[in-house]
């Protein structure tokens, strides 16, 4: 009962933070501002996949967060890296 | 049941800490205040809802890859955040204008002004000393 009202109300924040962060990342004026808000979709989904984790009562998908937070990281070093100097 | 409702109020404070920063990637007027909200999810949210998550499931392997997935959080974070505020004020110095003019009070001291002034006062060879100091009266 408090599990379901939980993954309730906590999908619902995700989701709108999901929501707004996607909006930036298809208006944002420079690459940068993609490059961030692509940095916090993939927290909001490591958030998800744990979030998950809880709701089903099962670790399985914590692997899953493993690997997205170190992918996370990787995008966004190497999005840094390579960006060109030039703006938008 | 206590336990379960401490992990409830956990990963709902996490899940809140990430709308928290779709609001302010979304909201805020440049490049370097989003970057500095959209830090706080990646360390703070995912600590709070690891916690929430280890209250909840509590065995040890589950606990090790929770503090797995901190650690790893914790060192890389800030690392790559560096690497983009770098790249960003970088840009900011060769571009002088904000990207919104509206918000008059936001863009008074935005970092393409500061990038702006430090260029300018290295480029007289002033260098870091403040200009204020000439008016002041001596004590």
């Amino acid at each position: 009962m408090t599990m379901t009202v939980t993954v309730l109300i906590a999908g619902i924040l995700f989701g709108l933070g999901a929501l707004f962060a996607s909006i930036r990342l298809l208006r944002g004026p420079t690459q940068i501002d993609r490059a961030v808000a692509l940095d916090v979709l993939l927290a909001i989904v490591v958030g998800v996949i744990v979030l998950m984790a809880a709701a089903t009562d099962s670790s399985i998908t914590l692997v899953i967060a493993v690997v997205v937070s170190l992918l996370g990281f990787l995008g966004s070093a190497s999005l840094a890296k390579l960006l060109p100097r030039d703006r938008q | 049941m206590t336990t379960d409702l401490i992990a409830s109020v956990l990963i709902i404070l996490g899940a809140l800490m990430s709308l928290l920063a779709g609001i302010a990637v979304l909201r805020f007027p440049d490049t370097m205040s989003r970057i500095h909200a959209a830090t706080k999810p990646q360390v703070l949210g995912i600590m709070l809802l690891m916690l929430g998550l280890g209250l909840r499931l509590g065995s040890l392997g589950v606990i090790g890859m929770l503090v797995l997935i901190v650690i790893l959080q914790f060192v890389t974070a800030p690392v790559s955040a560096h690497l983009t505020v770098r790249v960003a004020f970088r840009n900011a110095r060769s571009e002088p204008e904000p990207e919104e003019r509206g918000s008059k009070s936001a863009a008074d001291d935005g970092p393409a002004q500061l990038a702006q002034r430090l260029s300018d006062e290295s480029r007289t060879g002033a260098g870091p000393s403040l200009s204020g100091d000439a008016e002041q009266p001596d004590r």
